[in-house]
């Protein structure tokens, strides 16, 4: 159970990532965010969070082409691992169990 | 231009190149330019200038920051460990040169140390005093036509005055004094007569104790000094006095007065400019009760409130004068206030704060040797000196040890060491050897304090508070990066490839630094000689100059005569005719023993007054002295002398006169409303003889006969034969306890108590002597080690030219060549600075010795004779070698 455990933030770049289906590097999976969700993110946020989860398993990374509008530089691409897709799904089933075990009456309250 | 404008800002790059990690900063880079190109279309260049910057801010988080330290994964107390231990092989290696080295700054260090704790002695005067920054002195700046002078002394009915006058004042005391040759007796427990001379007596007002603020360690030290006739005595005389006995509520006898101990109080502090051994109360006496305010005999402190303004207080002054001076002034000068103080004349009253007063050079306490502010200076400037030289010593040994260090560093760099570890390295080594010449140092001190204090006249010790613990330490930090810096970045820039190739030459590398820094050193050395050699001139010129008597052989004997006025008469017949006296003469003046007085004087028929310094003088004194007569009679027993008056040569050129013998000069005084002249007759003229210390010149001089005060007597002065000293002496005291044995017998020799008035001049000079002798020393030390390492520079060139067939004394001449140019440079350089300093100094003489460019060829020449001889013993040693040792290495 434990170990597949990420935060919101991590969730949402996965999922992102996820979203964006090989055309996943820094700059897009911010706008992707940003546009969503309608929420800044700070590309040092963004940068460590993608580390992390690559570091972690979840993500891996290879570089793509470099391009004059990127100073020579290349586009560092994300895709999900299997084992991050596990984890989503993981995440998933245990919101949607908690969603089923709520009881209306909380949520007519109001 | 245009694109670059539109182009991120490279600095932002930069930036972001510096602080990421290089394994992110690639694609974050690239991430950066492409959201700054979409924000330009999108946005405008400004604002997308502004994200970027936002963006680079935010990128500084510890997941992208890249790690600063030079290799990560090493613990860094191994590499401390590792750093340690090849400073201290390094040094140990090289055992002369940690010595050399270590021994040049453990001096610098000390001298430094010591210096430090005189001037910190010199500023903690009277900061002890508890409310010290609320206690004022009130001086008097009085103005004259003439110009302003500023005097110590006040009205002491300003002390009852000013609290009643000035809420701000919380209190105030009047004290008079010091008087010194007072005799005092006790009766011991037996009912023995116990007689003392005591200096350093204060007659004080009631406030005096909590002014100060001074523990009482018995009596009252509310009322100690409230009813007349009452004693306090410091601590140590109460100890002197009574010995093991309670002193409270016992009798003493002062100034022919009993007085009961009411109080013993703790002595002043030693850094204070207060000393006294007692207090008698100021109520004893009677003129101290009468209000006046133009008698200006004593001193007159005020404690203000916490909250009050000094300067406030001082402004409120003016009025205060108009209030209770200037009625008693109008009457005296018949002139209305106003009119005087248009004239040009006036008073005004100054508040000189209490801690300031020890080092102001107008000398306002009276009570000890003041502190001067220029010594301290001159001190702390010195030690600067000093240490500099040390530090230049150091840099100068270190760098000029590359050449053997180059190929360390060149093998440690290809192993893969970074040049920051190389840096910590060398740093770590200075570090150790700047540690322990600090200990070295304290050993040092704590050697010489002794000596120093006997020097300095000063009680000092090394004091191991927290404060200066921590001072040490961080001094001891300060010393070893300040002379470990730039040695280690030159040692650690070394290229490799060069060093180890071979043809690592480090000939020009640096040299124009250490040849700076030795004609620095060289300045120095031959500033400090010149003010040693020129002070030292000075002192002498002092003690040898003609004074206009004879200060030998004279023995002067104290005690007020005065109070027994039938004992001291009678004493001077019978020691006239000792074997052993010469003559013998009493006075109420003699220079080192009682000062001058200065009266206004006129010649008859003119109202031009005319200041003039003013002694009393007894029968045959000027003889005994020795003072030259050169025109009329001098005084004698067989002539009624009260209204005759000698002049001295100046005082005569003053008046004017053309055939003074017979002539008459009134004194002017101002009694009680009234101008009194007292005429006198001119019996004698006298040739110009110092009267004063020779800081002053020579002024008009009248001297008054003691007939005119009863034959009174201060001191009597003894001429001994020569070659009868001791007996001369041993036989006056003789004489003197068969006729007055009940009291102490005190005599000093005046040449010596001349010569004290020198005394600081002497120390100044002392002082000079080493530490110039100090910096000579350690620019040795470090001439040395350079000349060394200058010479080894140059061996292969040596063996050439010896090959060749250059003689040794080429040779020499060749490597002399460098260090003279060095040496002149610096003496030329010096030349200015000493010359301007000495003029200054030489300007507080009234006689004074003329600079002599000789004195500073003579210091140019002794540090190049040390400078030839060190680097002699070095070049001697390598142009006499067999030029093969040099050579067979190529």
């Amino acid at each position: 159970m434990g170990k597949f455990q990420i935060g919101e933030f991590e969730e949402v770049v996965l999922l992102t990532v996820g979203i964006l289906h090989g055309n996943a590097y820094g700059v897009t999976i911010r706008k992707e965010i940003e546009e969503r969700l309608g929420r800044t993110v700070s590309v040092g946020a963004l940068q460590i969070t993608l580390r992390r989860m690559e570091e972690k398993g979840y993500l891996k990374s290879n570089h793509g082409e470099k391009t004059e509008k990127r100073g020579g530089r290349p586009k560092l691409y994300f895709t999900i691992t299997p084992y991050g897709k596990k984890t989503i799904a993981h995440t998933r089933e245990t919101r949607n169990s908690l969603w089923e075990a709520l009881p209306n009456l909380v949520l007519n309250l109001d | 231009m245009n694109r670059d404008k539109k182009r991120p800002p490279l600095f932002a790059l930069r930036l972001l190149k510096w602080f990421c990690k290089p394994e992110y900063h690639a694609d974050i880079e690239g991430d950066l330019i492409e959201s700054f190109e979409e924000n330009k279309e999108a946005k405008g260049i400004a604002k997308a200038k502004w994200l970027l910057f936002n963006d680079l801010l935010q990128l500084f988080r510890p997941g992208i920051l890249r790690s600063f330290s030079p290799i990560s994964g090493l613990s860094s107390t191994g590499l401390w460990k590792s750093n340690l231990k090849s400073a201290i092989r390094t040094l140990i290696k090289r055992k002369e040169y940690s010595i050399v080295n270590s021994l040049g700054l453990s001096l610098g260090i000390a001298s430094t140390l010591l210096v430090l704790l005189y001037v910190q002695d010199e500023f903690s005067y009277d900061k002890s005093i508890p409310n010290a920054d609320q206690i004022f002195k009130l001086v008097e700046e009085r103005k004259t036509p003439e110009g302003t002078t500023t005097r110590r002394y006040v009205p002491y009915s300003f002390a009852r005055t000013i609290p009643q006058d000035f809420p701000d004042v919380a209190d105030a005391t009047a004290f008079s004094g010091p008087y010194g040759g007072q005799q005092v007796w006790v009766n011991n427990e037996q009912g023995q007569r116990l007689n003392f001379l005591e200096d350093n007596a204060l007659i004080a007002d009631n406030q005096f104790l909590s002014v100060f603020g001074l523990r009482m360690l018995a009596g009252d030290p509310k009322n100690a000094l409230k009813e007349p006739n009452s004693i306090v005595l410091t601590e140590s005389t109460a100890r002197r006095l009574f010995g093991e006995t309670n002193p409270l509520g016992q009798f003493i006898s002062a100034a022919e007065k009993k007085s009961v101990v009411t109080g013993i109080c703790e002595d002043p502090p030693e850094n204070s400019h207060l000393k006294f051994s007692y207090l008698v109360s100021s109520s004893s006496v009677t003129w101290f009760n009468q209000e006046n305010f133009t008698l200006k005999y004593t001193h007159l402190y005020l404690r203000l409130h916490p909250q009050a303004k000094a300067a406030q207080l001082e402004a409120k002054f003016p009025e205060m004068v108009k209030t209770h001076m200037s009625a008693e002034i109008e009457r005296i000068n018949q002139l209305s206030w106003e009119a005087y103080q248009a004239a040009g004349n006036g008073f005004t009253y100054k508040l000189k704060p209490l801690t300031s007063i020890h080092l102001d050079s107008a000398d306002f306490g009276g009570m000890k040797a003041g502190g001067s502010i220029v010594t301290v200076r001159i001190m702390l400037a010195i030690a600067v000196l000093i240490f500099c030289i040390a530090c230049v010593n150091f840099i100068n040994l270190a760098t000029a040890r590359s050449t053997e260090r180059a190929l360390e560093v060149g093998v440690r760099k290809v192993m893969g060491s970074h040049r920051t570890q190389l840096v910590a390295q060398f740093l770590t080594e200075s570090l150790i050897l700047s540690f322990i010449s600090l200990f070295i140092a304290l050993g040092l001190v704590l050697l010489a304090l002794s000596y120093f204090n006997e020097l300095t006249n000063k009680q000092l010790i090394l004091n191991p508070d927290i404060i200066s613990i921590t001072g040490l330490i961080v001094a001891g930090i300060l010393v070893g990066l300040l002379a470990g810096i730039y040695p280690a970045f030159a040692l650690s820039s070394f290229k490799p490839i060069a060093v180890l190739k071979g043809n690592f030459s480090t000939q020009n590398k640096g040299k124009w630094l250490r040849n700076g820094l030795v004609v620095f050193q060289f300045w120095i050395a031959i500033i400090l000689i010149t003010c040693t050699l020129v002070i030292q001139k000075q002192v002498d010129f002092l003690a040898s100059k003609d004074l206009g008597f004879d200060k030998e052989q004279l023995m002067v004997i104290e005690g007020t005569f005065d109070r027994k006025g039938n004992f001291a008469k009678p004493f001077l017949n019978e020691i006239k005719n000792l074997p052993q006296v010469k003559a013998a003469a009493g006075t109420m003046w003699l220079q080192g023993f009682r000062g001058t007085q200065m009266e206004d004087y006129e010649t008859e028929g003119s109202d031009q007054e005319l200041n003039m310094a003013s002694v009393v003088l007894g029968d045959g004194f000027a003889e005994v002295m020795g003072l030259e007569l050169i025109d009329g009679a001098l005084f004698s027993q067989s002539t009624t002398d009260s209204s005759m008056i000698l002049l001295n040569e100046t005082a005569l050129k003053r008046l004017g006169l053309d055939d003074p013998i017979g002539k008459k000069v009134a004194m002017v005084n101002q009694e009680k409303g009234a101008t009194i002249k007292t005429y006198y007759t001119i019996k004698g003229i006298v040739k110009d003889f110092h009267y004063q210390s020779l800081h002053d010149e020579i002024g008009p001089l009248v001297m008054l006969s003691n007939e005119l005060y009863a034959e009174r007597m201060w001191v009597i002065a003894a001429r001994l034969n020569t070659g009868m000293t001791r007996a001369g002496a041993q036989a006056i005291e003789e004489k003197w306890q068969t006729l007055l044995p009940d009291l102490p017998f005190n005599f000093r020799f005046l040449d010596q108590v001349l010569d004290n008035r020198y005394k600081t001049e002497r120390h100044t000079s002392q002082v000079f002597s080493i530490f110039s002798g100090l910096s000579i020393f350690i620019s040795i030390i470090g001439l040395f080690a350079l000349s060394a390492y200058t010479v080894s520079l140059r061996a292969k060139e040596i063996g050439i030219r010896k090959v060749v067939g250059a003689s040794v004394s080429t040779i020499l001449k060749l490597l002399f060549k460098n260090f003279s140019a060095m040496v002149l440079l610096a003496f030329l350089l010096a030349f200015p600075v000493g010359w301007y300093a000495m003029e200054n100094w030489l300007n507080d003489f009234a006689y004074r010795i003329v600079l002599s460019p000789l004195t500073f060829i003579l210091a140019g020449g002794l540090i190049l004779i040390v400078t030839w001889c060190t680097v002699g013993y070095q070049s001697f040693k390598a142009a006499r070698i067999n030029p093969i040792r040099h050579l067979k290495n190529e």
